[in-house]
């Protein structure tokens, strides 16, 4: 490139002379023109070696038609993909549950002298004091409760009076709950080995 | 230099694979969702608590420990009135039990028998002695020995009498049904006053020669007090 402004010319006689010569350059026609682009497509391009030719010397292209339509595929299966791979909020079967025709109904029995309310609680009912109110026997110190129970362990307790946990004196107890209290063990179905 | 309007349509694949890869990509990381609360927790707990139980109980889920037995314990402390910080930190030490239980029983164990062996496990009884219940009697199940075991070890029993009567008992082929008699009289024995590891000890030895056919001896109980036949 030449900086007009270092080199001031006296008479301006180079850039007339410059621009007359640019002005009386024959303009290609057509079939010159056809002729080399022609010659160009088919000169051939020195080929490269190695895994990684297509990376840098692609042989094809893509129009931004193909371009969207690539990309949305790609779209629409990674969000497939990923909604799929999220665990679903489900819940895990239970430790102790079995089918439904694998239930046994089972009795619980407490002896209270002087309690106006018991109720079972366990991991059977969510350890709830109001889901099983137990029955008093005829007015007697013995209340009852008589409940289906999927095979397997179970951990419970009574509540007496809605304040005060009681272990079952006939069962196995359970390790300390680290809440400190005691519960109880019922193993339904197991012990017939 | 003015892009003439087919240069698009003629971009070489490397100017667009890098931008289609990464799209990919970044579509295929899935989304992250906040794990979904069990709605009994959301029923029970305040948000903040409800969360951390959750994501206990999601890593227990992910390394296929039963899970139930998690919300089962985080209930019963709602329902036993346990601060929110105590209630998250049990859930927390019976997850890990859990797993320290299936490892030491093995891979292939049962829910019941996993969650027992954390029972028994918290309870203070050593992972050793699961392992020999284990290889004891390959197959059977071990709910009920744990069970018992458990109890034992929490009526104060010693870890190592209860632990070695138990695992005495079951490779002598003794059913469940006599490991939980055996439970009931040792229980009796200790509410009449009797020493734990005495009661367990005799017990123990009543249980073993009354289930050896072989054995024609009958124990001698008189020097301890206690009656093995008595139910």
């Amino acid at each position: 490139m030449v900086d007009r402004n270092d080199t001031p010319e006296e008479d301006g006689g180079f850039a007339n002379r410059f621009a007359e010569a640019y002005r009386l350059t024959p303009s290609p026609g057509p079939e010159t023109r056809e002729r080399l682009l022609r010659s160009v497509r088919q000169a051939k391009m020195p080929r490269r070696d190695g895994w990684f030719v297509w990376w840098v010397e692609p042989a094809w292209t893509l129009s931004p038609l193909a371009v969207s339509v690539v990309a949305a595929i790609a779209m629409g299966l990674g969000f497939g993909m990923a909604w799929r791979g999220t665990p679903a909020p489900a819940r895990a079967p239970a430790a102790s549950s079995a089918g439904a025709e694998a239930e046994r109904v089972m009795e619980f029995v407490l002896v209270a002298p002087g309690v106006t309310n018991v109720a079972l609680v366990g991991d059977f009912n969510g350890w709830d004091p109001r889901a099983t109110p137990m029955r008093r026997v005829r007015s007697s110190d013995t209340w009852t409760v008589t409940l289906s129970l999927a095979r397997g362990r179970h951990v419970y307790a009574f509540v007496v009076d809605g304040e005060r946990w009681l272990t079952d004196p006939g069962a196995p107890l359970a390790p300390e709950d680290g809440f400190g209290q005691r519960s109880s063990v019922i193993v339904v179905g197991g012990t017939g080995t | 230099m003015r892009r003439t309007r087919g240069a698009m349509a003629t971009a070489p694949v490397f100017a667009v694979a890098p931008a289609l890869i990464l799209m990919f990509a970044a579509c295929l990381t899935p989304i992250p969702r906040p794990a979904a609360a069990d709605p009994r927790l959301e029923e029970r707990f305040d948000a903040r608590t409800a969360r951390e139980i959750s994501q206990i109980v999601d890593s227990a889920r992910a390394t296929g420990l039963p899970t139930e037995p998690l919300v089962s314990k985080a209930l019963e402390g709602a329902s036993k009135g346990a601060r929110a910080s105590r209630i998250v930190a049990v859930v927390r030490a019976h997850a890990a039990a859990l797993g320290a239980a299936r490892s030491a029983l093995g891979p292939g164990s049962g829910g019941d028998e996993i969650v027992a062996g954390a029972g028994a496990l918290m309870a203070g009884v050593a992972r050793d002695t699961l392992e020999r219940l284990r290889a004891a009697r390959p197959g059977q199940s071990l709910v009920i020995p744990l069970v018992v075991l458990a109890d034992l070890v929490t009526r104060r029993v010693p870890v190592d009498a209860a632990s070695s009567t138990v695992i005495s008992a079951f490779r002598a082929g003794v059913r469940d049904r006599e490991l939980l008699r055996l439970r009931e009289r040792v229980e009796q024995d200790i509410l009449s006053g009797a020493p734990p590891a005495t009661a367990v000890a005799v017990r123990g030895r009543a249980l073993l020669l009354n289930s050896d056919p072989r054995s024609g001896r009958r124990p001698s109980s008189r020097r301890s007090g206690l009656d093995p036949g008595a139910p």
